[in-house]
């Protein structure tokens, strides 16, 4: 047995959104803590893990730890038709479906097959992250979109002063500079650089409308984490870097 | 075990020239690997990513390999890339469909390819390329299967004409044995490889080579195998592709065919309205679409010839005569879909036979050994083909960029014949003959797609097209790697239906010219 409540459909519409892309399915546990999402994306370039605390919902009823195989680009579909409806979500184990329904004047109710998923253990390697910035997500998300307009890969650099959010193209350049001051936490023990892929970024960022704040863990050139967290839900994606020519 | 041995062996076994080395090497490497690991290695070292019975591909292109050779997007795994992985991204990279699955075939290559090492990063390509060139072919491997399964090579050869899939013919043959084979057999909605046809000489020589034999019109067509249980009906092409989409009112045609359960071979041809035979071409438009088939059923109507049963409610029927099977086939298909076919060792009778079949817009005769069982993807005498002219199936390995009229196409194509004992293709002429402006056309537009390697006036390609070359006679060269070369060569037509391991070998083509004189004398 398995169901949940969400007044404010916003925070799972926006963490799915920002995930779906990456990973086509994965295998979400349902513990009375709350929902776990742990996957990679099929080129082992991003690893998700989605942690919504029972907290964030208005109602949260599970009576054993399960595993719920879902297609996440499904399940993205079907939430883009959420408006600013109540969710509920409950479990059919009978036809192994998700009924997701969306109450307002009307009820409308979406079934979600669930799927086999294989759950494969995970090789996450263990980082030192010599820097760590935390910055209200909207700065990042903006920088993000400028670097889009001329390229598709952007890099990340900080020195003891400022974070500098960078992509270089053939049609011309952009630098954002964020200064130490305006950082919520500013840690960075040596200046350091890395460059990324914006096709992964992109998604990422759209965790930043509900975040109140993200934390970026950098180094040279090895991946970044990047932690968005509101009281009760955490998106932490660590994502693999480019590696710079010449 | 890790991919890197794999690739290692590969290296070894391309250094030792010795077949009997190259077996043993690979034997030894065979004993070492996991149950699930000898499908995927068996595979990539006979150069094939998916089985043959699968009908799969990868479907990436050469701007696509180039574009993830320069990136440089690292993934999050340190760990050194298995033999399962391998297995892995090929299957990921092939199931990609719909919107964005370009990006996404190229984001998981990308991935395997910043895993590998240099010379694993070599290897890929190379299967990925099909050039694999380390003299492992079919035959070797399954010598080797059998030297390290100590089963007879017989056994493992038909087990792979019914299953199609040589890495799980490995697999049964090391873990489950003589038996796990011996369980093989013709089995409903799998393809099987069909038997082939010799080219003979002439018609005197084929009539003298069976004991009792009928003579049947070689249609100018495509062959297909049907496969049918009741209402359900799925169609092989000769390449085992599932044509089923492409072919309705052959889908309806089978339903017609009396028992439960069948196995059918036969011919189909695109007619016109009087109901004469149209060229190869039109036939082959028919094949590939799936799309607007309501049309052109209209336009290009097919026929369909059965000439052959294999299978028959529950029951094979390879090991029974072709006298037997054709007796029950004609049993229970309706008479207007049988192969035109008389029995006779009489001369005159088959020459009148040959002319009815050139004059109804066919290609000569076919002539079966009556006593014969059905070999499934042996070429042997059994079975014999007579044509007014002597021709090859030959693959295009590489193209000349085209002067003046022809300077926008890539027209004068390097051919190549197969060495059967290294699976290597070796050249053996060029030609720009025998294609029209809109073939020469078609013909640029897949060479570029296969494209491997280029200079100023060359481009190098995957062997994957192959054409039908007529030619007046063949001579020895030391100018071509085949130390053969065909004179006055011609392009007769694109043979889209036929797969590589059809390219007509060099042994063929040894055989051919040794026999020319006798020939020359014939035709003359």
């Amino acid at each position: 047995m398995f169901k949940a409540r969400l007044a404010d459909p916003k925070i799972l519409k926006y963490s799915i959104d920002a995930v779906s892309n990456m990973i086509d399915e994965a295998g979400v546990s349902v513990t009375k803590d709350g929902l776990r999402l742990k996957a990679m994306d099929p080129a082992h370039v991003a690893l998700v893990d989605l942690e919504l605390k029972k907290e964030a919902f208005d109602e949260f009823e599970v009576e054993e730890p399960l595993v719920l195989g879902i297609d996440l680009e499904r399940l993205n579909t079907i939430l883009k038709r959420a408006g600013t409806d109540q969710i509920l979500i409950q479990l059919d184990s009978e036809n192994n479906v998700l009924k997701i329904r969306f109450k307002n004047s009307s009820t409308r109710t979406f079934d979600l097959p669930l799927i086999e998923v294989s759950e494969e253990e995970l090789k996450v390697p263990n980082l030192d992250f010599p820097s760590q910035i935390e910055i209200p997500p909207k700065i990042l998300s903006e920088s993000i979109k400028d670097a889009e307009i001329v390229s598709d890969h952007v890099t990340l650099m900080v020195d003891e002063e400022n974070l500098f959010i960078s992509a270089k193209g053939d049609l011309g350049n952009v630098e954002v500079k964020v200064p130490k001051d305006e950082a919520k936490s500013f840690e960075v023990s040596k200046s350091c650089r890395s460059m990324f892929s914006l096709e992964y970024l992109k998604d990422m960022i759209k965790a930043s409308d509900i975040a109140d704040s993200v934390k970026i863990y950098l180094g040279d050139n090895i991946p970044v984490r990047m932690d968005f967290t509101t009281e009760n839900a955490r998106l932490s994606f660590l994502l693999a870097p480019r590696i710079e020519s010449e | 075990m890790d991919f890197l041995r794999l690739v290692e062996t590969c290296e070894k076994v391309a250094k030792n020239t010795k077949k009997s080395k190259k077996i043993e090497i690979l034997s030894h490497f065979l004993k070492t690997l996991e149950e699930s690991e000898i499908p995927v290695a068996v595979l990539f070292i006979t150069g094939s990513i998916f089985p043959e019975a699968e009908s799969k591909s990868l479907d990436v292109g050469w701007k696509t390999i180039e574009k993830v050779g320069r990136d440089h997007q690292k993934t999050l795994l340190t760990t050194p890339l298995s033999i399962l992985d391998i297995g892995d991204y090929f299957k990921k990279i092939s199931s990609q469909r719909g919107e964005g699955s370009r990006k996404k075939k190229e984001n998981l290559l990308q991935s395997l390819i910043s895993r590998a090492s240099p010379l694993e990063r070599k290897y890929i390509f190379k299967s990925i390329f099909g050039e694999m060139r380390i003299g492992v072919s079919e035959g070797t491997m399954l010598e080797a299967i059998s030297k390290a399964s100590y089963l007879n090579l017989d056994l493992l050869r038909k087990a792979l004409m019914f299953l199609g899939d040589l890495g799980e013919v490995a697999r049964i043959a090391l873990v489950e044995g003589k038996k796990g084979l011996e369980k093989i057999n013709i089995t409903l909605f799998i393809p099987i490889k069909p038997m082939l046809a010799e080219m003979a000489n002439s018609l005197e020589e084929a009539l003298q080579e069976h004991r009792k034999c009928a003579l049947e019109f070689k249609y100018d067509g495509a062959r297909i195998q049907i496969h049918k249980k009741g209402e359900k009906v799925v169609i092989f092409s000769r390449r085992l592709t599932n044509v089923t989409e492409s072919l309705p009112e052959i889908v309806e045609l089978s339903k017609s065919i009396k028992t439960k359960e069948v196995i059918a071979e036969g011919e189909i041809i695109a007619i016109d309205k009087s109901g004469r035979p149209f060229p190869f071409q039109y036939l082959m438009k028919r094949f590939k679409r799936v799309h607007d088939i309501e049309r052109l059923k209209k336009s290009i109507p097919l026929k369909l010839y059965l000439f052959d049963i294999l299978f028959v409610d529950g029951m094979s029927l390879v090991d029974e005569t072709y006298e037997k099977r054709w007796k029950l086939l004609e049993e229970i298909c309706p008479k207007d879909l049988l192969a035109s076919r008389i029995i006779t060792k009489d001369l005159k009778e088959a020459r009148a036979f040959m002319g009815e079949s050139i004059k109804s817009g066919h290609e000569g005769l076919m002539i079966k050994d009556l006593d014969s069982k059905y070999i499934p993807g042996k070429r042997g005498k059994k079975w014999l083909k007579v044509k007014t002219s002597v021709t090859l199936d030959a693959v295009i390995i590489a193209a000349e960029w085209g002067h003046g009229r022809r300077k926008e196409w890539l027209s004068n194509y390097h051919l190549a014949v197969r060495d059967e004992e290294t699976g290597e293709f070796m050249m053996i002429g060029k030609t720009f003959k025998g294609l029209n402006d809109k073939e020469f056309q078609w013909m640029t537009q897949e060479l570029l797609k296969l494209k491997i390697a280029e200079s100023e006036f060359i481009i190098t390609v995957k062997p994957k097209i192959i054409v039908e070359v007529a030619f007046s006679e063949i001579q020895r060269s030391p100018h071509y790697s085949s130390g053969f070369a065909l004179r006055f060569a011609r392009i007769t037509r694109i043979r889209e239906d036929l797969s590589i391991e059809d390219v007509d070998t060099l042994e063929r083509v040894r055989n051919l010219y040794e026999n020319q004189f006798k020939y020359k004398a014939k035709f003359l």
